[in-house]
């Protein structure tokens, strides 16, 4: 790859920003249900404040 | 109860980042969630491991990496190309007008050994620190930065990039790779 360097910089700035629009649509969607009703079923089940380190 | 409403606030602030990193590890949605949940249920069981105002987000996506890596040698399917052989060999030019789309980018990075594609992730996608990263991988600050220019350079030849021309006609992707070349494109 003739001029790898020179070109380093671009390629870098351009899979930056391709990475944040390959996963932008993820990290848009809302939470699906399943993971706040897991939380909620935790929290529930969990009867003390035990375990959460201070 | 307040402290786990705060947690489990701060819990749920943090899946889209714990789904967007599942899905780059393993490149299918539904296995993603099922690690996410996975990653979830670990970490309200180990909260004692915990340690308040650290890092949250670190600590999850290390869980999650585990979990991957757990769930991958029970697999033992083929998805590692240490060598980076198999890229290689599907080395190919992006598919319309010789320019790459996202489209292209998705399935190169899924090419990269997870190893690489990971650290990329998390330093380009999430915007982690090399140290942070290297926390989470369980590795040194100097490894970290060693694979993520390599996993660079593996995805410049696997999407046969050799000059800012080949980024393709897209005007926001010029102006975020050339804003000078962009700009004077334009004018």
């Amino acid at each position: 790859m003739s001029g790898k360097s020179s070109e380093r910089a671009p390629i870098e700035r351009f899979i930056e920003r391709a990475l944040h629009e390959a996963y932008a649509a993820t990290l848009r969607e809302k939470v699906p249900q399943r993971f706040t009703e897991l939380l909620e079923r935790l929290k529930a089940n969990n009867g003390g404040d035990h375990g959460r380190a201070r | 109860m307040a402290a786990r409403d705060k947690l489990k606030d701060d819990l749920v602030r943090a899946i889209p980042s714990l789904r967007a990193f599942a899905l780059s590890l393993c490149g299918n949605p539904e296995r993603a969630d099922d690690l996410v949940q996975e990653t979830l249920m670990k970490a309200w069981a180990n909260l004692a491991s915990f340690v308040e105002g650290t890092n949250l987000s670190a600590w999850l996506f290390t869980i999650l990496r585990n979990a991957f890596y757990s769930d991958f040698r029970k697999r033992r399917r083929e998805i590692e190309d240490a060598d980076g052989q198999m890229a290689g060999r599907l080395a190919s030019m992006p598919a319309q007008n010789g320019h790459m789309d996202l489209q292209d980018f998705r399935a190169a990075l899924m090419q990269l050994p997870i190893s690489q594609r990971e650290v990329l992730v998390l330093i380009g996608g999430s915007g982690m620190s090399y140290e942070e990263v290297a926390a989470i991988c369980n590795c040194a600050v100097g490894t970290v930065k060693s694979r993520v220019n390599r996993a660079r350079n593996r995805l410049a030849q696997i999407l046969a990039v050799n000059s800012t021309d080949d980024f393709g006609p897209d005007a926001v992707v010029q102006a975020t790779i050339e804003p000078t070349l962009a700009s004077s494109r334009n004018a």
